[in-house]
Protein backbone atom coordinates (compact mmCIF):
# COMPACT_ATOMS: atom_id res chain seq x y z
CA UNK A 1 0.00 0.00 0.00
CA UNK A 2 1.29 3.47 -0.87
CA UNK A 3 2.15 5.40 2.25
CA UNK A 4 0.60 8.78 3.00
CA UNK A 5 3.07 10.79 0.95
CA UNK A 6 2.12 14.15 2.47
CA UNK A 7 2.71 12.81 5.98
CA UNK A 8 6.01 11.20 4.96
CA UNK A 9 7.23 14.45 3.39
CA UNK A 10 6.18 16.44 6.46
CA UNK A 11 7.78 14.05 8.93
CA UNK A 12 11.01 13.74 6.95
CA UNK A 13 11.39 17.49 6.60
CA UNK A 14 10.59 18.09 10.27
CA UNK A 15 13.24 15.57 11.29
CA UNK A 16 15.87 17.05 8.98
CA UNK A 17 15.28 20.63 10.14
CA UNK A 18 15.38 19.45 13.74
CA UNK A 19 18.48 17.23 13.48
CA UNK A 20 20.51 19.26 10.99
CA UNK A 21 19.30 22.80 11.60
CA UNK A 22 18.28 22.56 15.27
CA UNK A 23 15.01 24.25 14.26
CA UNK A 24 11.83 22.98 15.82
CA UNK A 25 8.17 22.99 14.91
CA UNK A 26 6.14 25.84 16.34
CA UNK A 27 2.44 26.34 16.80
CA UNK A 28 0.73 27.73 13.72
CA UNK A 29 0.35 31.47 13.93
CA UNK A 30 -3.12 33.00 13.92
CA UNK A 31 -2.15 35.65 11.40
CA UNK A 32 -3.23 34.92 7.86
CA UNK A 33 -0.39 37.02 6.55
CA UNK A 34 2.33 34.84 5.07
CA UNK A 35 5.91 36.10 5.42
CA UNK A 36 7.75 36.78 2.15
CA UNK A 37 9.66 34.02 0.39
CA UNK A 38 13.39 34.23 1.13
CA UNK A 39 14.70 31.64 -1.29
CA UNK A 40 13.87 28.34 -2.90
CA UNK A 41 15.87 25.37 -4.11
CA UNK A 42 15.07 22.30 -6.15
CA UNK A 43 16.52 18.81 -6.36
CA UNK A 44 15.89 16.78 -9.50
CA UNK A 45 15.95 13.01 -9.14
CA UNK A 46 15.75 10.10 -11.52
CA UNK A 47 14.49 6.61 -10.84
CA UNK A 48 11.05 5.11 -10.59
CA UNK A 49 9.60 7.63 -10.57
CA UNK A 50 11.68 10.64 -11.62
CA UNK A 51 10.78 14.10 -10.42
CA UNK A 52 11.71 17.20 -8.48
CA UNK A 53 11.63 18.20 -4.82
CA UNK A 54 11.26 21.93 -4.14
CA UNK A 55 11.79 23.63 -0.80
CA UNK A 56 10.87 27.29 -0.31
CA UNK A 57 11.75 29.23 2.85
CA UNK A 58 9.60 32.09 4.10
CA UNK A 59 10.40 34.64 6.79
CA UNK A 60 13.81 34.37 8.49
CA UNK A 61 14.57 30.69 8.09
CA UNK A 62 17.86 30.95 6.21
CA UNK A 63 20.09 32.90 8.64
CA UNK A 64 19.16 30.61 11.53
CA UNK A 65 19.44 27.43 9.48
CA UNK A 66 22.90 28.35 8.17
CA UNK A 67 24.16 29.63 11.53
CA UNK A 68 23.01 26.48 13.31
CA UNK A 69 24.44 24.16 10.67
CA UNK A 70 27.78 25.95 10.63
CA UNK A 71 27.95 26.55 14.36
CA UNK A 72 29.84 29.79 13.93
CA UNK A 73 29.44 33.05 15.81
CA UNK A 74 29.70 35.21 12.71
CA UNK A 75 26.51 35.73 10.69
CA UNK A 76 26.50 33.42 7.68
CA UNK A 77 26.99 34.93 4.25
CA UNK A 78 24.22 34.90 1.64
CA UNK A 79 26.06 32.11 -0.17
CA UNK A 80 26.29 30.04 3.03
CA UNK A 81 22.58 30.57 3.66
CA UNK A 82 21.69 29.30 0.21
CA UNK A 83 24.12 26.40 0.59
CA UNK A 84 22.46 25.46 3.87
CA UNK A 85 19.03 25.34 2.24
CA UNK A 86 20.44 23.32 -0.66
CA UNK A 87 21.95 20.76 1.71
CA UNK A 88 18.72 20.55 3.71
CA UNK A 89 16.85 19.90 0.45
CA UNK A 90 19.38 17.26 -0.55
CA UNK A 91 18.95 15.43 2.76
CA UNK A 92 15.15 15.69 2.70
CA UNK A 93 15.03 14.36 -0.86
CA UNK A 94 17.44 11.51 -0.16
CA UNK A 95 15.43 10.45 2.87
CA UNK A 96 11.86 10.92 1.73
CA UNK A 97 12.07 8.92 -1.51
CA UNK A 98 12.91 5.59 0.17
CA UNK A 99 10.32 6.31 2.86
CA UNK A 100 7.63 6.58 0.20
CA UNK A 101 8.85 4.14 -2.44
CA UNK A 102 10.90 1.68 -0.37
CA UNK A 103 14.61 1.07 0.11
CA UNK A 104 14.81 -1.40 -2.75
CA UNK A 105 14.35 1.43 -5.26
CA UNK A 106 17.41 3.24 -6.61
CA UNK A 107 17.19 7.01 -7.07
CA UNK A 108 19.87 9.29 -8.52
CA UNK A 109 19.81 12.78 -7.05
CA UNK A 110 21.16 15.74 -8.97
CA UNK A 111 22.96 18.58 -7.21
CA UNK A 112 20.46 20.97 -5.55
CA UNK A 113 20.06 24.32 -7.31
CA UNK A 114 18.63 27.69 -6.40
CA UNK A 115 15.47 28.57 -8.33
CA UNK A 116 13.78 31.94 -8.58
CA UNK A 117 10.64 32.79 -6.67
CA UNK A 118 8.39 32.65 -9.73
CA UNK A 119 9.57 29.16 -10.60
CA UNK A 120 9.15 28.09 -6.99
CA UNK A 121 5.62 29.49 -6.87
CA UNK A 122 4.78 27.63 -10.06
CA UNK A 123 5.91 24.35 -8.47
CA UNK A 124 4.04 25.09 -5.23
CA UNK A 125 0.81 25.79 -7.11
CA UNK A 126 1.12 22.68 -9.24
CA UNK A 127 -1.01 19.60 -8.67
CA UNK A 128 1.80 17.59 -7.09
CA UNK A 129 2.40 14.15 -5.62
CA UNK A 130 3.03 15.45 -2.10
CA UNK A 131 3.03 18.76 -0.26
CA UNK A 132 3.92 19.84 3.25
CA UNK A 133 4.32 23.04 5.21
CA UNK A 134 6.47 23.32 8.33
CA UNK A 135 5.72 26.12 10.78
CA UNK A 136 8.93 27.05 12.57
CA UNK A 137 9.61 29.90 14.98
CA UNK A 138 11.59 31.69 12.28
CA UNK A 139 9.03 31.31 9.51
CA UNK A 140 7.58 28.75 7.14
CA UNK A 141 9.10 26.04 4.99
CA UNK A 142 7.00 24.77 2.11
CA UNK A 143 7.87 21.58 0.31
CA UNK A 144 6.47 20.02 -2.81
CA UNK A 145 7.33 16.69 -4.39
CA UNK A 146 6.52 16.52 -8.10
CA UNK A 147 6.82 13.26 -9.97
CA UNK A 148 6.67 12.45 -13.67
CA UNK A 149 3.99 10.39 -15.32
CA UNK B 1 50.29 10.56 15.64
CA UNK B 2 47.21 12.16 14.15
CA UNK B 3 44.90 11.40 11.26
CA UNK B 4 45.00 13.52 8.14
CA UNK B 5 41.48 13.59 6.70
CA UNK B 6 40.08 14.38 3.28
CA UNK B 7 36.44 15.55 3.21
CA UNK B 8 34.83 15.52 -0.24
CA UNK B 9 31.35 17.03 -0.56
CA UNK B 10 29.90 19.61 -2.95
CA UNK B 11 28.20 21.38 -0.04
CA UNK B 12 30.52 23.76 1.80
CA UNK B 13 28.13 23.68 4.74
CA UNK B 14 28.32 19.89 4.98
CA UNK B 15 32.14 19.99 4.68
CA UNK B 16 32.16 22.44 7.56
CA UNK B 17 29.82 20.29 9.66
CA UNK B 18 31.94 17.18 9.10
CA UNK B 19 35.19 19.02 9.82
CA UNK B 20 33.85 20.48 13.06
CA UNK B 21 32.41 17.15 14.13
CA UNK B 22 35.80 15.52 13.60
CA UNK B 23 37.57 18.29 15.51
CA UNK B 24 35.41 17.81 18.60
CA UNK B 25 35.27 14.03 18.32
CA UNK B 26 38.19 13.37 20.60
CA UNK B 27 39.94 11.50 17.80
CA UNK B 28 43.51 12.60 17.04
CA UNK B 29 42.75 14.68 13.94
CA UNK B 30 45.61 16.36 12.10
CA UNK B 31 45.11 18.28 8.88
CA UNK B 32 41.64 18.27 7.33
CA UNK B 33 41.63 18.84 3.58
CA UNK B 34 38.44 19.70 1.72
CA UNK B 35 37.35 19.15 -1.89
CA UNK B 36 34.06 19.88 -3.61
CA UNK B 37 34.05 16.96 -6.06
CA UNK B 38 35.86 13.75 -6.93
CA UNK B 39 38.37 15.35 -9.27
CA UNK B 40 39.45 17.88 -6.67
CA UNK B 41 39.59 15.08 -4.11
CA UNK B 42 41.91 12.96 -6.25
CA UNK B 43 44.15 15.99 -6.72
CA UNK B 44 44.40 16.43 -2.95
CA UNK B 45 45.24 12.73 -2.59
CA UNK B 46 48.06 13.03 -5.11
CA UNK B 47 49.73 15.85 -3.24
CA UNK B 48 49.14 15.07 0.42
CA UNK B 49 49.35 12.21 2.89
CA UNK B 50 45.78 11.26 3.73
CA UNK B 51 44.86 8.64 6.35
CA UNK B 52 41.11 8.52 5.75
CA UNK B 53 38.69 9.97 3.18
CA UNK B 54 35.07 10.93 3.85
CA UNK B 55 33.24 11.08 0.52
CA UNK B 56 29.76 12.13 -0.59
CA UNK B 57 28.13 10.33 -3.53
CA UNK B 58 26.11 12.92 -5.44
CA UNK B 59 28.58 15.53 -6.67
CA UNK B 60 29.17 17.35 -9.95
CA UNK B 61 32.25 16.81 -12.18
CA UNK B 62 33.13 13.44 -10.65
CA UNK B 63 30.77 11.69 -8.24
CA UNK B 64 31.77 9.71 -5.19
CA UNK B 65 31.49 6.28 -6.76
CA UNK B 66 33.77 7.29 -9.64
CA UNK B 67 36.23 8.74 -7.15
CA UNK B 68 36.22 5.58 -5.02
CA UNK B 69 36.83 3.45 -8.13
CA UNK B 70 39.78 5.67 -9.07
CA UNK B 71 41.21 5.39 -5.55
CA UNK B 72 40.92 1.61 -5.56
CA UNK B 73 42.56 1.35 -9.02
CA UNK B 74 45.66 3.29 -7.92
CA UNK B 75 47.98 0.99 -5.97
CA UNK B 76 49.24 3.93 -3.90
CA UNK B 77 45.75 4.65 -2.57
CA UNK B 78 44.02 1.29 -3.03
CA UNK B 79 43.94 0.50 0.68
CA UNK B 80 42.88 3.97 1.84
CA UNK B 81 40.12 3.77 4.49
CA UNK B 82 37.00 5.38 3.01
CA UNK B 83 33.78 6.42 4.69
CA UNK B 84 30.88 7.39 2.45
CA UNK B 85 28.66 10.08 4.00
CA UNK B 86 25.54 10.33 1.88
CA UNK B 87 21.77 10.50 1.73
CA UNK B 88 21.83 7.27 -0.28
CA UNK B 89 19.23 4.86 1.10
CA UNK B 90 18.98 2.17 -1.55
CA UNK B 91 19.96 -1.16 -0.01
CA UNK B 92 21.34 -2.24 -3.39
CA UNK B 93 23.54 0.83 -3.68
CA UNK B 94 24.79 0.61 -0.11
CA UNK B 95 25.69 -3.05 -0.56
CA UNK B 96 27.51 -2.19 -3.79
CA UNK B 97 29.49 0.45 -1.89
CA UNK B 98 30.44 -2.00 0.83
CA UNK B 99 31.75 -4.40 -1.81
CA UNK B 100 34.21 -1.66 -2.77
CA UNK B 101 35.60 -1.89 0.76
CA UNK B 102 34.08 1.29 2.14
CA UNK B 103 31.97 2.04 5.20
CA UNK B 104 28.77 4.04 4.97
CA UNK B 105 26.87 6.47 7.17
CA UNK B 106 23.62 8.13 6.30
CA UNK B 107 22.83 11.86 6.40
CA UNK B 108 21.66 13.22 8.76
CA UNK B 109 24.09 11.60 11.18
CA UNK B 110 24.70 11.97 14.90
CA UNK B 111 28.24 13.11 15.79
CA UNK B 112 28.95 9.89 17.67
CA UNK B 113 28.04 7.84 14.59
CA UNK B 114 30.66 9.70 12.56
CA UNK B 115 33.27 9.32 15.29
CA UNK B 116 32.59 5.59 15.69
CA UNK B 117 32.75 5.00 11.94
CA UNK B 118 36.05 6.86 11.51
CA UNK B 119 37.45 5.06 14.53
CA UNK B 120 36.38 1.69 13.15
CA UNK B 121 37.82 2.06 9.66
CA UNK B 122 41.10 3.61 10.81
CA UNK B 123 41.66 1.53 13.93
CA UNK B 124 42.16 4.75 15.88
CA UNK B 125 40.17 5.44 19.00
CA UNK B 126 39.68 8.40 21.32
CA UNK B 127 42.80 9.57 23.12
CA UNK B 128 44.34 6.14 22.97
CA UNK B 129 46.32 6.40 19.77
CA UNK B 130 46.34 3.66 17.19
CA UNK B 131 44.74 0.30 17.87
CA UNK B 132 46.65 -1.74 15.34
CA UNK B 133 44.86 -4.79 14.08
CA UNK B 134 41.56 -4.11 15.80
CA UNK B 135 39.23 -4.16 12.86
CA UNK B 136 35.58 -3.48 13.53
CA UNK B 137 32.89 -5.96 14.25
CA UNK B 138 30.59 -5.61 11.27
CA UNK B 139 27.55 -6.14 13.49
CA UNK B 140 28.15 -2.81 15.23
CA UNK B 141 25.98 0.25 14.77
CA UNK B 142 25.20 0.21 11.08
Amino acid sequence: MMKDSNAELYQTAATVFEEVGFMFLAAEKDSNEEPPMEAAVSVDFSGTPSGTLVIAAYGKILPTLAANMLGEDEPPSAEQQQDALKEAANIVCGNVLPRIYGKANVFRLQAPKVINKEEASEYLDRDSFAKATLCLEEGLVKLVLCTGE
Amino acid sequence: MSLNVLVVDDSSVMRSIITKTLRISGLPIGDVYQASNGLEGLDVLKNNWIDVALIDINMPEMNGIEMIDAIRRDEETASLPILVVSTESSETQIEALRRKGVEFIHKPFAPEILREAVSRITGVSNDEGFECGTLPDSSDSF
